[in-house]
């Protein structure tokens, strides 16, 4: 017998819809929920996710992606790559590990939720697969750095992290809080699989991928790339609402779900994947810098086919495209002075070599970066390694969760973004976190940031280890330079070659 | 390693700046332009299915200049407008079946908006910039 071709059969069974008896539409998709934002059920059934698969071909392929990306770690076990690979690239798979894996968990229920509650059945279908997809990327995340905790403690945050108050960590959590656990359906859709998977998880599974495979890490280039295949697929459910959204005059409301995801989405990436990018990956391994893979990914491929769906460049493009040369050298910086209070040891990956590349990437890097890490470096060398580490916190954004960066030295353009709101102060990094704040205040208003539960007094003791225990960072687990401060060498190698 | 960090959390935060406008960044040209692209198609993990892609798209979009960036772990093939791989080539330059959702196992990530059937997939614009 002759098996129909899946279109010939699809699109009439995944449409097939309820009429509820027991309970209202209403009762059945809550607005608050399912976001349907009163456009009628025949609307949302012209949904048409453009990547249709079956469950039967769903199951099929899964399987031999896992088959495939399993082999390839069986064989390579035994390698011992990470007990040979540059420690900073064993800092980039920990501070990776950390910041995604139970993320990814939480992804699931958000696909879950549009998985019941989106009103267009092909999102409900694909939000099936897409459920499945994420709690695959949570489990396989986290049984690859398994293997690693008996090395070192750092590795276990795969898992702890995101159970933790560690500053990070709570930045993590306020994004993902944001634009998946706490939006409906439809918000979800846009916010998620569009905005963040469609632009965004490429940088993290393929940008770092590109790198992973030139250090010779085949069994992470593998494990990441082979996750993106799942979200190049499940991302396709956010384009489908997008059109919706705007054939029922709802195009502003679109927009605005898009660049605040994008926005967000932008600066917790530039403290995790700019310093991993330009800063922690050896020097000889870096396939292009941070700035050059945005623009390649989120630039022109996720922002042209934002046009292409007939939105609009976010509001804030031409600060987004100039923050490129900049946020995540501040990032970068603060991150690796504050060093203990992560659960990774950053590199700091600035010695003259690096300096160079830094300088040919981003023009002016020596005038303003690193003005700041000459001073590091010449505390370093003369012995006063008190001077490197800080004395006070960070002022911290109340929207993205970052200490507040800009840049130093001759481009000086530092500044706190202050807001006074019913009676209390928020501080912003940039223009654009504040008027995200304003644009929805009752959604951000009363998140504590780690600087407001200090000040509050639930941090006690409030010293450096009341701190660290607020954060979950034991010893062993709180970062170090990656390197043991050994890249010191080269400055005093150039010091004694230019002295001759 | 601690000691020096032992009056993090003790002193009083200073969080006043000193705020000087920012002078007008001179952009480089290709952050400012990479937006007006037309480019789509794959971007496939590396390996066999990767190799019989790039030969498809010359075969299966036979006026067109396809480009391949090879980026070790991932390699992105692409052309303008539009870009259509069929199942018949794929089985060709593999010398096997193919079920064209097969290619998924392999398709990191794409450029443009996608269709998926039985037969082909196809990436493309609806807007030319």
């Amino acid at each position: 017998m002759a098996i129909l071709e899946r279109e010939e059969w699809y699109d009439l069974t995944r449409t097939t819809n309820w009429t509820t008896k027991f309970v209202t539409e209403e009762e059945f998709y809550p607005d608050e929920m399912s976001g349907h934002r009163g456009i009628p059920a025949e609307a949302w059934e012209t949904y048409d996710e453009p990547y249709k698969v079956t469950y039967a071909e769903y199951v099929a392929t899964q399987r031999e992606k896992d088959a495939g990306v399993y082999s390839v770690k069986a064989a390579l076990e035994r390698d011992a790559f990470v007990d040979r690979a540059d420690p900073g690239w064993v800092s980039t798979m920990i501070a990776h590990y950390g910041a995604i894996a139970l993320a990814e968990y939480a992804a699931s229920i958000a696909e879950a939720k549009m998985a019941r509650f989106a009103k267009a059945p092909g999102n409900r279908n694909m939000a099936v697969f897409g459920m499945m997809d994420e709690n695959r990327h949570g489990q396989i995340q986290l049984f690859y750095p398994h293997a690693n905790v008996k090395r070192n403690r750092q590795w276990d945050w795969a898992h702890k992290a995101y159970h933790t108050n560690e500053w990070a960590a709570i930045a993590a959590r306020s994004l993902f809080d944001d634009i998946m656990m706490t939006r409906d359906a439809v918000a979800t859709s846009i916010m998620l699989t569009f905005a963040f998977e469609t632009g965004f998880t490429n940088m993290q599974f393929l940008g770092l991928a590109a790198d992973a495979a030139e250090t010779g890490d085949h069994t992470f280039a593998s494990l990441i790339s082979s996750i993106q295949t799942d979200e190049s697929r499940h991302a396709q459910q956010g384009a489908p609402s997008l059109k919706i959204l705007i054939a029922n005059g709802k195009k502003e409301e679109a927009q605005n779900l898009i660049d605040t995801a994008i926005w967000r989405a932008w600066k917790l990436f530039t403290a995790l994947t700019g310093p991993i990018l330009d800063y922690y990956t050896p020097l000889e391994s870096r396939k292009e810098s941070f700035k050059e893979f945005m623009l390649e990914w989120i630039v022109a491929q996720f922002e042209r086919q934002l046009l292409d769906l007939g939105l609009d460049k976010p509001w804030y493009w031409d600060q987004f495209i100039s923050d490129l040369d900049e946020t995540h050298h501040g990032m970068h910086l603060g991150i690796w002075f504050w060093r203990p209070t992560v659960w990774w040891d950053p590199a700091a990956g600035v010695t003259p070599n690096e300096r160079e590349w830094l300088e040919e990437k981003y023009p002016g890097w020596n005038n303003t970066w690193g003005e700041c890490w000459d001073v590091i470096v010449d505390n370093l060398q003369n012995g006063k390694p008190e001077l490197t580490g800080p004395e006070t916190l960070p002022t911290i954004c109340n929207m993205c969760q970052l200490p507040i960066v800009g840049t130093p030295g001759q481009g000086w353009n530092v500044k706190d973004h202050q807001l006074e709101h019913n009676g209390r102060l928020y501080h912003f990094g940039s223009e654009v976190d504040m008027k995200i704040f304003q644009m929805d205040p009752e959604r951000y208003q009363n998140h504590m940031s780690f600087i407001d539960r200090f000040l509050a007094g639930e941090i006690q003791p409030m010293d450096l280890g009341g701190g660290l225990k607020y954060m979950g960072l034991s010893p062993g687990e709180m970062g170090d330079d990656a390197h043991g401060y050994s890249w010191l060498e080269a400055y005093s190698t150039k010091k004694s070659d230019d002295a001759a | 390693m601690l000691n020096f960090f032992k009056s993090l959390f003790s002193k009083n935060i200073t969080n006043e700046k000193i705020v000087q406008p920012t002078e007008e960044k001179v952009m480089s040209n290709n952050a400012v332009n990479a937006i007006d692209n037309n480019c789509v198609g794959p971007v496939m993990r590396a390996g066999d299915v990767a190799q019989a892609a790039i030969e498809a798209a010359e075969m299966d979009n036979p006026d067109k200049d396809i480009s391949v960036e090879d980026k070790v772990a991932y390699i992105r093939i692409s052309t303008d407008n539009e870009l259509i791989l069929t199942q018949k080539s794929m089985e060709e330059c593999l010398g096997r079946q193919f079920k064209m959702n097969e290619i998924e196992i392999n398709l990191a990530s794409f450029a443009g908006q996608i269709d998926v059937d039985s037969k082909r997939v196809r990436f493309y614009f609806n807007l030319t910039v």
